[in-house]
């Protein structure tokens, strides 16, 4: 699914000192749930923005899907994460002038992959809110929730063009213990579903529910781990 | 991105941020408006001056002259000497291409003097003559006498064959030789009153002494601006602390008929031959008239100038009068018409002068306007650079998922756009609304010469031209802040 040969990403100038991530080699199979774990600083969320698209300055081939990243056009590289990928932001990104429903319809607007109406969405959106247990707030604006109701907005705003990779930054990193608790559980179901998860975390019980630990330190993986089921 | 989920998506944005961008839709709103206000004014002002007052698409050609100390000669020493206007020339100027009409005009050369006018003025008046003659069948080929009815513009001496008197005209006419003639008439005792020996012969005609002849009054054209500029300014000055002089409308003079004596004026008499009497009928109101005086058939005034400074005078034309309706097409014909070798009477020439004055102080305005417009498009600029940046973090996450550069760029220039498409509307509005309000406040002035109904003419372009420009001044001062936003990295907005 995911395959990333010799990456390095600069910030700035070439000094080696401002090298975010270092001769990074990972694989990632289809299905798996893989947790990025490392002190603050040390790439984790680089990579992450590498992984999905969102940063295109890097030397090394970043492969999703066996299709590289690098020489796709803006364009293409915009399908391909409204088709395959969903992000999950620590502080949800979720657009506080849209209702509910309507930031989770959103990523259907820049998805030419799959045509449906407005009634059509509205119908997914609402299902995903279901899903994530919110859909009475369905209307409500986003400034309106409580933080686990917003991240699990966005977790269903993720999902709804059918991604077969999501991609989760601190997912919990802004909820309290239970709120947490519950969306852990939530990409627990994901993944069980054949999602494929590549969560970035400080959140010792998100780390705990991932099958494999890669842990950064300055820039390079010095921990892989699959832990034994 | 879909059309519907991008329209969806600025309509949100605006709907949201419709406070910032308000001072700058109103600088566009304000520069439209008085683009469009000036523009109106310019065409109003350029219609009236030139097609009311000045009668633009009426070109007068006149033979090349020059400055020769106090006279204006046609030649210097045999030099500089331009084409005759003759018959010839007329074709060539009616040949240019939009030319509706070439009228050949002559002027009487001679002393003349008319009197009348007590019933409708209670009095009568007597006054110089000034005259000069039009082919009729050019003016009725022209725009010139639009609405005028030419059927009486004729020469009353012009040869009519005949076989019998009932296919003559009336009015004392008769056949004979073939040719309709007037009945023989008898000059009264030279003492007797003049309106007495005219009164000779029936109906209108009245005795030509010198031919022994009854004659149908000679017809004749005025010009309505004359009549405008006596009802608004000359009956004022001329009704003096007497008896006021009433104002005229067209109905009331048309019928009006003045007894005239050609060859001797109050500037004196001519040599050539003894003055004679006519009585002289206005047959109606055309452009196509002399400005001040009275516009006969041209081979009334030619056979007059033969009559009183011999033969050479009788053929002798003084201008063209060239009938170009589209006044669009003026500069070309003025062109040409230089072209052939003769130039315009002073009057086109300040008709000219007038339209390029008027086109520089109406395209000085519209480019103040279109200042503001550009000022207003500056400000524009800043303030979805200030929304661009304040929108970083939420743009990055429609990058995430899924906009591409393009679509980011497509929805900071659609709400240019609508910005624009909007303050442009308000300010065709705005502009309408000036105008018609300084209209309205224009009725307060006094009345004055050719003071119109509106000072303002709005052409049709003008609508979309003042939209499109709204639109294209708010998208070009967002395309910075478009190229912007859709270049910024959205893994640093992001993590910002």
């Amino acid at each position: 699914m995911i395959r990333l040969r010799q990456v390095t990403k600069r910030y700035g100038t070439a000094r080696a000192d401002e090298q975010a991530l270092v001769g990074i080699d990972l694989d990632i199979v289809a299905g798996e749930h893989v947790a990025l774990l490392g002190p603050s600083g040390s790439g984790k969320t680089t990579l992450l923005n590498l992984i999905g698209g969102l940063d295109r300055a890097y030397e090394g081939t970043v492969s999703v899907n066996a299709i590289d990243l690098a020489p796709l056009s803006d364009g293409a590289l915009a399908r391909m994460r409204s088709s395959t990928v969903g992000f999950v932001f620590q502080h949800y990104g979720l657009l506080d002038h849209l209702s509910v429903v309507d930031n989770v319809m959103l990523p259907g607007a820049f998805c030419d992959d799959v045509a449906r109406t407005r009634a059509e969405s509205t119908t997914r959106a609402m299902q995903l809110l279901e899903r994530v247990g919110i859909a009475h707030k369905a209307a409500a604006l986003p400034p309106k929730l409580s933080g686990g109701q917003r991240q699990r907005v966005a977790v269903a705003r993720a999902l709804f063009n059918h991604p077969k990779l999501l991609l989760c930054d601190e997912p919990t990193g802004s909820l309290d213990t239970n709120t947490g608790a519950s969306v852990i559980r939530l990409l627990e179901a994901l993944n069980a579903e054949g999602v494929t998860l590549v969560t970035v975390t400080h959140d010792a019980r998100v780390a705990s529910s991932a099958r494999r630990i890669v842990r950064l330190e300055d820039g390079r993986v010095v921990e892989d781990a699959v832990r034994r089921p | 991105m879909k059309a519907r989920a991008l329209l969806s998506l600025v309509a949100q944005s605006l709907s949201r941020a419709r406070v910032a961008y308000v001072a700058s839709a109103l600088g566009v709103c304000v520069g439209v408006a008085s683009l469009v206000f000036f523009i109106g004014l310019g065409e109003g002002v350029r219609r009236v001056v030139l097609d009311r007052v000045l009668v633009a698409q009426h070109v007068e050609v006149v033979r090349k002259s020059f400055d020769a100390g106090p006279l204006r000669v046609d030649s210097i020493f045999g030099l500089g000497a331009t084409p005759p206007l003759d018959a010839n020339a007329v074709a060539a100027l009616a040949g240019i291409d939009g030319v509706a009409a070439a009228l050949p005009r002559a002027r009487l050369t001679f002393p003349a003097r008319a009197a009348g006018g007590r019933a409708i003025l209670g009095q009568d008046l007597v006054a110089e003559l000034i005259a000069d003659g039009v082919a009729p069948e050019s003016v009725a080929a022209s725009t010139m006498a639009a609405g005028v009815s030419l059927e009486h513009f004729v020469d009353p001496e012009a040869p009519r064959p005949c076989d019998n008197s009932s296919e003559c005209p009336g009015d004392g006419q008769v056949c004979e030789a073939g040719r309709c003639i007037g009945l023989r008439c008898v000059a009264a005792p030279e003492d007797a009153a003049s309106s007495d020996r005219l009164k000779a012969c029936p109906g209108e005609s009245a005795c030509a002494v010198d031919l022994g002849r009854c004659l149908r009054p000679i017809p004749a054209l005025a010009s309505p601006h004359a009549l405008e500029l006596y009802n608004s300014s000359l009956v004022s000055a001329l009704s003096g602390a007497g008896k006021p002089l009433p104002r005229l409308t067209p109905s009331a003079l048309i019928g009006l008929q003045v007894e005239v004596t050609f060859g001797e004026g109050f500037v004196g008499r001519s040599s050539g031959a003894p003055p004679i009497t006519r009585r002289v009928k206005l047959v109606g109101f055309a452009d196509a008239a002399i400005l001040v005086g009275l516009t006969l058939p041209l081979s009334v005034v030619q056979r007059l100038n033969a009559r009183f400074n011999g033969p050479a005078a009788g053929l002798l034309l003084h201008g063209v009068l060239l009938d170009v309706p589209a006044t669009e097409d003026l500069p070309r014909v003025v062109s040409q018409v230089r072209g052939l070798g003769f130039e315009l009477s002073d009057r086109s020439e300040n008709v000219e002068q007038a339209g390029r004055l008027i086109r520089l102080v109406t395209a000085l305005l519209s480019l103040v306007s279109g200042l503001i417009v550009a000022l207003a498009a500056l400000g524009m600029t800043q303030a979805f650079f200030v929304a661009v940046q304040q929108r970083r973090r939420e743009l990055a996450v429609l990058k995430a998922l899924g906009a591409a550069a393009s679509d980011i760029r497509a929805m900071v220039l659609l709400e240019a756009a609508i910005i624009g498409g909007l303050s442009g509307a308000s300010g065709l509005l705005l502009g309408r609304l000036s105008a018609w309000v300084a209209d309205v406040a224009a009725t307060a002035m006094p009345y004055f010469p050719f003071k119109p109904m509106t000072f303002f003419d709005f052409p049709v372009w003008i609508w979309p031209a003042g939209l499109g420009f709204a639109v294209a001044a708010c998208v070009l001062g967002a395309s910075v802040p478009a190229r912007a936003a859709a270049r910024a990295d959205p893994a640093q907005a992001l993590n910002a």
